[in-house]
C-alpha cells in the first residue's frame, strides 16, 4: 500500500554504533515527529582517514548523519554517549544546517539513578543553542536535583559535540 | 578478620587513586578508568567503584559546662556495581560508620525491563524524604544530615524488598514502588520509643525478622525547570518476634497478645528542591501516624508517640558566582530552620515529653572545591518546647567527598 510520507534509512546495515533495536526505532520515531509526512532520508557521515588528520578529534564511523528532505539538507543528527552514576547513555543532538541545535532526545539510559534527565522537557533546555559557551551548567543548563551527575555529564557532552560538528564545518568537512 | 577488612579497604582506596587519574572518553566505548579497565573483562561487563565519604568535627557550646568536642570518620562508603549487560546491574554500598562499624546500606539487581519498567529486589533505600536516598555529603549543605531525616525519617533507612521503578520521560515523572520489610518493633523487648520513632527498628537486612509486608512508594515530578518535587507514602506493620512459634490453632488468645507487640505505620513526605542559577532552596515535610500504639506502649513499656511531624525550609545561596562569572567552585552560604515533634500526638498511657518538640536552626557554609568535594562549616542552635529549656548551640566543621 502506498503512502503519501517515507522515511528512508539508509546505512543502517552499517550501524556499528552498537545500539538496541528500541534505540534505532527512536531514532526513526524522532525523526518521523520532526518532519511528519516528509520524503525523509538519513545519510551517514563517514570522513576517511585523509579528512580526519585536519580534526582535533577522532569522528568514530556512523556517529553523524546528514538529513536530507526530499533531497534538500535539511539537519544533521550526532549520536553520542555520556556517563552517567554508574553507566552510561545514549542520546542523539539534530542541529539546523546553522548548526543551531533542533532536538535532544534520550536513546537509551541503562540506570535508575539519573534517569530524569530523560525528560524532554528538561533536554528542550539545549535546543536552540549553537553557541557552547552558552551552555553553562546550572545557569544557561539548569540542574534536576537528584540526577546531578547526569546532568552535569549530559550538558558537557552537547558542548563537546556540539564544538565537534563546529570543527567540522569550519574546516569545511560537512 | 579486622586486618583483613582494613586491606581490603587500603586495596579499594588505593584502586580508586588511580581510577582518578585515568583520562575518560565518553564518545567511544572506552573502558572508564582503570579499575573497570583491569576488571571489566569482555562484553561491556563492568565493575563500578565509587564511594563518598564524610568526616565530622561536633563541638558543642555550653554556657555553664565544658563540653567535650567529637572529632569523627562518620561515614566511609565504598560504593561497588557490576553491569552484567544494558538491563542488568548489581549495585552494592558498603559503609564503615565511625572508623568501626560495618553495614551493608543497598545491595540489590536492578532489572531493565522496558526503558520506563525496572524491577528491584535486594537491600533498598526506603524512597521518603530527600535524604533518605540522597545522602551522599556533597549533595546537601550542613556538616551533619538535617535531624529530621534521622528522628522521624530514619536514615539511612534501608530494607529487603522487591518493586518496580523508573522514569516516565514525556511526563517527567520518577516513581517508586516496593513491598518490603517492615521495622523490628519487638524482639523480646520494646524497640520502638518516643524519642526517634522507629530508628531502633531499622532491620537493615541484617537476619532480619519478618511477618508483615509493608508497601513503599515515591512519585516525583521534574517537568518545571529546576524544581523537583517529591510525594512519599509508607504504609504497614511492624515486626514481631512474638508471632514466631504461635499453633495455627490459637485456643489460648496468644496471637491477640502478640498483637500488642506491633504497631501499625502510615507515613508521608513532601519535598522540594529547587534551583535557580546560585539559589539553592529545599523543603520538605513528614507526617506519620502510629495505630496500636496504647497497646505497644503499655506491653513493652515503651513511650512512643501515636503520631509524629515535622519539617524544614533552607535558602542556600553561591555568593562566590557574585564576584566570579565562571567560578568551577561554589561558596554557599546556607540556613536551615527544622522543627520535627517525635510525639506530636500520644495516646492513653503516654504523657506527652514537650522535650521531643524540637527546633534547630542551622547557618554556615559549604565551600565546594569540585563537584565532588567539599569543606563545611556551620553554626546549630537546637531548642524544644520544654519548660526552662535552653538552648544548646553547636559548630560542626566537616569534610565530606563523593566520587
Amino acid at each position: 500500500m502506498r503512502k503519501n510520507w517515507i522515511i528512508i534509512i539508509i546505512g543502517l546495515a552499517f550501524f556499528s554504533f552498537d545500539l538496541p533495536k528500541s534505540a534505532l526505532k527512536k531514532i526513526d520515531k524522532t525523526i518521523a515527529s520532526i518532519w511528519p509526512e516528509q520524503p525523509i532520508t538519513k545519510n551517514v557521515i563517514n570522513i576517511g582517514a585523509e579528512k580526519q588528520v585536519k580534526l582535533s578529534f577522532k569522528l568514530e564511523n556512523n556517529l553523524l548523519y546528514q538529513i536530507t528532505n526530499n533531497n534538500k539538507p535539511e539537519a544533521y543528527l550526532f549520536l553520542s554517549k555520556a556517563k552517567s552514576k554508574i553507566s552510561h547513555f545514549d542520546y542523539l543532538i539534530i542541529y539546523n544546517m546553522d548548526l543551531s541545535i533542533k532536538n535532544v532526545k534520550m536513546l537509551i539510559y541503562r540506570e535508575e539513578y539519573g534517569g530524569e534527565i530523560g525528560s524532554n522537557r528538561w533536554l528542550k533546555q539545549f535546543v536552540g543553542k549553537s553557541n557552547p559557551n552558552n551552555m553553562k551548567f546550572g545557569d544557561d543548563i539548569q540542574n534536576i536535583s537528584g540526577a546531578t551527575i547526569s546532568a552535569r555529564s549530559m550538558t558537557e557532552d552537547v558542548k563537546k559535540v556540539t564544538q565537534r560538528i563546529k570543527e567540522l564545518k569550519e574546516k569545511g568537512l560537512i | 578478620m579486622r586486618k583483613g577488612i582494613l586491606s581490603l579497604t587500603v586495596l579499594l582506596m588505593g584502586g580508586l587513586l588511580s581510577a582518578q587519574v585515568v583520562g575518560t572518553d565518553t564518545t567511544t566505548n572506552a573502558p572508564l578508568n582503570s579499575i573497570q579497565n583491569i576488571l571489566s573483562g569482555n562484553g561491556g561487563k563492568q565493575i563500578i567503584i565509587g564511594g563518598y565519604g564524610q568526616i565530622d568535627y561536633n563541638q558543642p557550646l555550653n554556657d555553664t559546662t565544658s563540653a567535650n568536642g567529637k572529632m569523627d570518620v562518620h561515614r566511609m562508603v565504598i560504593f561497588m556495581g557490576y553491569k552484567f549487560n544494558d538491563k542488568v546491574q548489581f549495585v552494592t554500598e558498603i559503609e564503615m560508620e565511625h572508623v568501626k562499624e560495618i553495614y551493608v546500606e543497598q545491595a540489590f539487581i536492578n532489572y531493565q525491563i522496558s526503558a520506563p519498567i525496572n524491577f528491584r529486589a535486594g537491600l533498598m533505600l526506603i524512597p521518603m524524604g530527600i535524604i533518605n536516598e540522597y545522602h551522599e555529603p556533597t549533595t546537601f549543605n550542613g556538616v551533619e544530615r538535617p535531624n529530621l531525616d534521622g528522628k522521624i525519617i530514619p536514615t539511612t533507612w534501608r530494607e529487603m524488598g522487591a518493586g518496580f521503578a523508573g522514569n516516565i520521560d514525556k511526563l517527567s515523572l520518577k516513581y517508586q514502588a516496593y513491598v518490603v520489610n517492615g521495622f523490628l518493633g519487638y524482639d523480646g523487648g520494646g524497640k520502638l520509643r518516643g524519642s526517634d520513632g522507629f530508628r531502633k527498628g531499622r532491620q537493615k537486612g541484617a537476619e532480619s525478622t519478618f511477618n508483615a509486608p509493608n508497601f513503599t512508594s515515591k512519585i516525583d515530578y521534574y517537568g518545571i525547570k529546576g524544581l523537583k518535587i517529591g510525594a512519599s507514602a509508607y504504609f504497614g506493620n511492624t515486626q514481631s518476634t512474638a508471632f514466631d512459634g504461635l499453633p495455627n490453632n490459637d485456643t489460648l488468645g496468644l496471637k491477640a497478645q502478640a498483637d500488642s507487640t506491633t504497631v501499625g505505620l502510615a507515613m508521608f513526605g513532601l519535598d522540594a528542591r529547587y534551583q535557580y542559577k546560585a539559589l539553592h532552596i529545599r523543603g520538605q515535610f513528614v507526617k506519620s501516624s502510629m495505630s496500636n500504639v496504647a497497646e505497644y506502649n503499655a506491653y513493652t513499656g515503651a513511650d512512643l508517640g501515636s503520631s509524629m511531624m515535622g519539617y524544614y525550609g533552607e535558602v542556600g545561596y553561591d555568593v562566590l558566582s557574585i564576584f566570579k562569572k565562571d567560578a568551577k567552585e561554589k561558596i554557599i552560604l546556607f540556613g536551615r530552620y527544622e522543627y520535627y515533634d517525635t510525639h506530636d500526638a500520644t495516646t492513653t498511657g503516654t504523657l506527652k515529653n514537650d522535650s521531643y518538640a524540637r527546633t534547630d536552626m542551622t547557618f554556615g557554609v559549604t565551600y565546594k572545591v569540585s563537584n565532588g568535594a567539599a569543606f563545611k562549616a556551620d553554626y546549630q542552635i537546637f531548642d524544644n518546647e520544654a519548660q526552662g529549656n535552653t538552648p544548646s548551640n553547636q559548630i560542626n566543621l566537616g569534610v565530606g567527598v563523593w566520587f
